[in-house]
């Protein structure tokens, strides 16, 4: 399944600054949530300090996630089934990044 | 005490063997790495300084009188039973004069306030100073364990909390104490701050910082025994180290019906700070001592209870409310939002208490009254 | 001692209550489009009408008490970061020929450049240029952190190897730049500096002050107009707005901000008091979405000290008696000479408040140490 991931407001340094990731799915027999994701980015795309991203099976308080421009606290949060295509968008609001 | 071992080792592994304290310059070797300043101490010097900013504390802030009756909060606990080890010791080293009794509340909680009233009673033997013990069964006609049965473990802090403030200035008024000295201590006092700071409490955020609460000059506060914390400055991990290097007898575990999260996660803030900056606990107690209240801000009057005369900012204190709610079965009623239920109390005069033989705080009135 | 106090359980209830408003209703609550957006506790908003709120929010809170005169200078503190570039953005619209009730003050913009600290940022000062001058047409006043400072003594040299922590290297940056922007505003003959403070930031300050011992600013520092300085008065319109709120609102308008970096990225959420506090405030958050704004609402019902006596360090009022905020170490007098009072002649004594006192013992001016 392919989707677009974006970092921004400093999330993007812990993913070797880069901001866009086109990234594809492998096809499990379960659907792709944004919790089974979030497993997949730390073993996958998480360059560096994983805790400053993902704490617990979320991620950091103080990241805001949006799906295709939605806030996810709108879409089920970590239980969002992901659809081929969407964007999700990883900003952390915390300070400096 | 595991508590005690842990901070203790923590203390020492900083220490070079030949570490000299930083007090008597060498003439001991250091033994512990004070928590507040951590600067290298010699056990010696260690209680001296322990005591003697304690005794400070009491002498700047006036904190007692000549001829005053203390009634000393014992739980059994490090905090308590270190106060009234310090307090005895003070109280006869600078000649306060003070008359010392130990007052104990009985929450009723099967296997864990039976052995914190054992060291108690031992504390009584080994500081031979008088002590009384009351408990919530006879206070209030219901004890912890009975609670809990009935309401469950959801609320259970929010009866126990209000009976035990009110339980100890009962058994005041019953020894007939000029004040009460409780053992909180400088981090409960940083917790409380910043606790008050997170859910907006602006009228006990003014209160919480005072070292002694209900006297004179106060005129928040009616008819309770004035209260003070002699400990207010100490750090509970020094409490720990001078109870343990001491041999102090305390009883440590902490109470089975653990209190919610929402504390905890300001507890584990402030044992973080902590250890970035050790002065942290002390800093956030001279902050809350800056904070000024605007005058504007509304803060509920203090008044005296219909039922049991005891303070109250509704007609109806929160503990008679909360017994009614157990005596109908109805445990809900003075939690969260009462006002509705206040309401309906009054206009119904106040049945339970005309019944008599269900609700404690009206004997418990009477009980007082006819003693003065 | 239990801390439990009575209202402990009720409160948490009340917290806990207002997470489960979680909408399942998924339209905006003002004009039944799909929603965006969950702003506020637990409102859904769709992106038009958040846009309305967002923009009404900033503006009202502007113009609620007539802040700005006509024709007065006025100086917008840009860093690069998603505050202050959403800021800048609103400002502009706010200024613009057909925006209703046109904001009628002359803007100029500050950047204070830190990109000696950080060797990524190299060409933050081109974009900056960029935007402000050539897109904006705004006077822009670019100073270096390192401002009048020699090339043997650099904030960069000062901070990692005489700094022995990252608490007192964010806290020394940000009095530093605070300074220099008063520096720029009183040389501009600007008598306003409109930072971009949002209210979850905010929040996570007032608990990072309370815990470096600052409790006597907090109520100053969060307020909308901060007069702590006689010539420039700081305000705040994004006092109200939260982080996450500005996040999503330059989103949708693709704003896109130059800067995400400072002293603390990268560094763990335990490095430093405010990183600890902004956990802590962030963590609560998301169990309770009414944390951010109940520590807001406390910190509003706090009278602000106006004590004409300020710190040299952090320009805010002092909180000690006269003997107490006295440097006595040269050295330490000397380093703020250097980094905080760029005019007067070198000799004058030096003030400083409780907080900044704590943060000085963490800064060593003389010594070569590299600790950390």
């Amino acid at each position: 399944m392919h989707l677009t991931l974006e970092f921004a407001g400093g999330a993007e340094l812990l993913f070797g600054k880069q901001k866009n990731h086109s990234i594809d799915l492998p096809d499990n027999n379960s659907s792709w949530t944004i919790r089974t994701l979030l497993v997949w980015i730390r073993e996958n795309l998480l360059r560096e300090r994983p805790e400053l991203f993902i704490q617990g099976d979320s991620v950091r308080p103080g990241i805001l996630v949006l799906i295709n421009d939605i806030d996810w606290e709108l879409l089920d949060g970590l239980n969002y089934q992901l659809k081929s295509n969407d964007n999700i968008l990883f900003v952390s609001t915390l300070h400096g990044g | 005490s595991s508590s005690g071992i842990a901070i203790m080792e923590n203390c020492e592994s900083y220490l070079m063997p030949s570490t000299i304290c930083v007090s008597c310059r060498g003439e001991r070797s250091a033994a512990l790495v004070r928590p507040k300043t951590s600067e290298p101490y010699c056990k010696i010097c260690f209680f001296q300084a322990f005591e003697r900013e304690i005794h400070e504390t009491i002498v700047k802030e006036q904190l007692f009188k000549p001829g005053e009756t203390i009634a000393i909060a014992a739980s059994g606990g490090k905090d308590s039973t270190v106060l009234a080890y310090v307090l005895k010791l003070l109280n006869e080293r600078h000649s306060y004069g003070l008359n010392l009794v130990l007052l104990s509340i009985d929450e009723g909680i099967t296997g864990y306030r039976d052995d914190s009233l054992e060291t108690v009673k031992r504390n009584q033997q080994q500081y031979d100073l008088p002590l009384i013990i009351l408990t919530y069964k006879e206070l209030y006609g219901w004890s912890m364990d009975e609670i809990v049965k009935a309401v469950g473990r959801k609320n259970n802090c929010t009866f126990c909390g209000v009976f035990r403030r009110q339980a100890l200035d009962r058994g005041a008024m019953k020894l007939s104490v000029n004040k009460i000295a409780t053992g909180h201590n400088a981090d409960d006092i940083a917790e409380t701050i910043l606790m008050n700071i997170l859910r907006g409490d602006i009228a006990r955020l003014k209160r919480c910082t005072s070292i002694i609460t209900g006297d004179e000059s106060d005129d928040n506060e009616i008819s309770v025994i004035p209260r003070c914390k002699p400990l207010k400055y100490a750090y509970e991990k020094e409490i720990v180290l001078y109870a343990f290097y001491k041999r102090l007898d305390y009883f440590s575990t902490e109470c089975i019906y653990s209190p919610n999260a929402y504390r905890g996660n300001i507890r584990t803030y402030i044992k973080d700070l902590e250890r970035l900056r050790p002065s942290s606990i002390i800093d956030i107690i001279h902050s809350g001592e800056q904070l000024i209240v605007k005058q504007t801000t509304k803060l509920p009057v203090q008044r005296i209870c219909e039922r049991c005369s005891y303070c109250s900012s509704m007609p109806i204190c929160k503990a008679c409310l909360l017994i009614e709610g157990l005596n109908k079965g109805i445990p809900k009623l003075g939690i969260g939002k009462t006002e509705r239920y206040r309401k309906e109390m009054q206009q119904k005069q106040d049945q339970c208490c005309n019944d008599q033989s269900l609700c404690h705080c009206m004997k418990e009135k009477l009980s007082v009254t006819e003693q003065n | 001692m239990c801390q439990v106090n009575e209202e402990d359980d009720e409160i948490f209830q009340a917290l806990k209550s207002t997470i489960n408003k979680t909408p399942t209703n998924r339209k905006c609550m003002s004009c039944d489009e799909d929603a965006c957006v969950i702003v506020r506790i637990a409102d859904p908003m769709c992106r038009k009408c958040f846009e309305e709120f967002f923009i009404h929010k900033f503006r009202s809170t502007l113009s609620k008490s007539n802040i700005f005169g006509r024709g007065e200078h006025v100086l917008i503190a840009y860093s690069g970061g998603p505050s202050s570039t959403a800021l800048l953005h609103l400002i502009a619209e706010g200024l613009s020929v057909n925006a209703r009730r046109r904001l009628q003050f002359q803007a100029h913009v500050a950047f204070i450049d830190e990109s000696s600290l950080y060797p990524d940022a190299i060409d933050i000062r081109e974009k900056v240029i960029d935007r402000i001058t050539n897109q904006l047409h705004y006077p822009l006043h670019i100073v270096s952190i390192d401002d009048n400072l020699d090339n043997d003594n650099t904030l960069k040299k000062l901070l990692f190897q005489q700094t022995k922590s990252l608490t007192a290297r964010e806290e020394l940056i940000r009095r530093r730049k605070l300074k220099l922007l008063f520096d720029i505003a009183i040389r501009e003959k600007c008598t306003k500096l409109i930072t971009g403070d949002n209210c979850t930031k905010l929040a996570a300050q007032i608990l990072s002050d309370m815990a470096q011992g600052k409790g006597a600013h907090v109520a100053l520092e969060c307020n909308l107009t901060d007069t702590t300085n006689d010539l420039v008065t700081i305000v705040r319109p994004f006092r109200e707005i939260m982080s996450k709120e500005i996040a999503m609102y330059n989103r949708l308008n693709s704003i896109e901000s130059l800067q995400n970096i400072d002293i603390s990225t990268m560094s763990g959420i335990q490095s430093s008091i405010f990183k600890l506090s902004e956990t802590l405030v962030n963590d609560l958050q998301r169990q309770f979405p009414s944390t951010v704004s109940t520590i807001f609402r406390t910190s509003d019902k706090l009278e602000k000290n106006l004590k004409s006596e300020r710190c040299d360090l952090c320009c805010y009022p002092l909180d000690l008696d006269e003997d107490q905020s006295l440097l006595s170490d040269q050295d330490r007098i000397k380093l703020i000479h250097q980094l905080f009072d760029t005019r007067s002649d070198s000799n004058d004594p030096v003030h400083v408040c409780y907080a900044c006192r704590r943060l000085l013992r963490d800064v060593q001016p003389n010594l070569q140490s590299n600790q950390e």
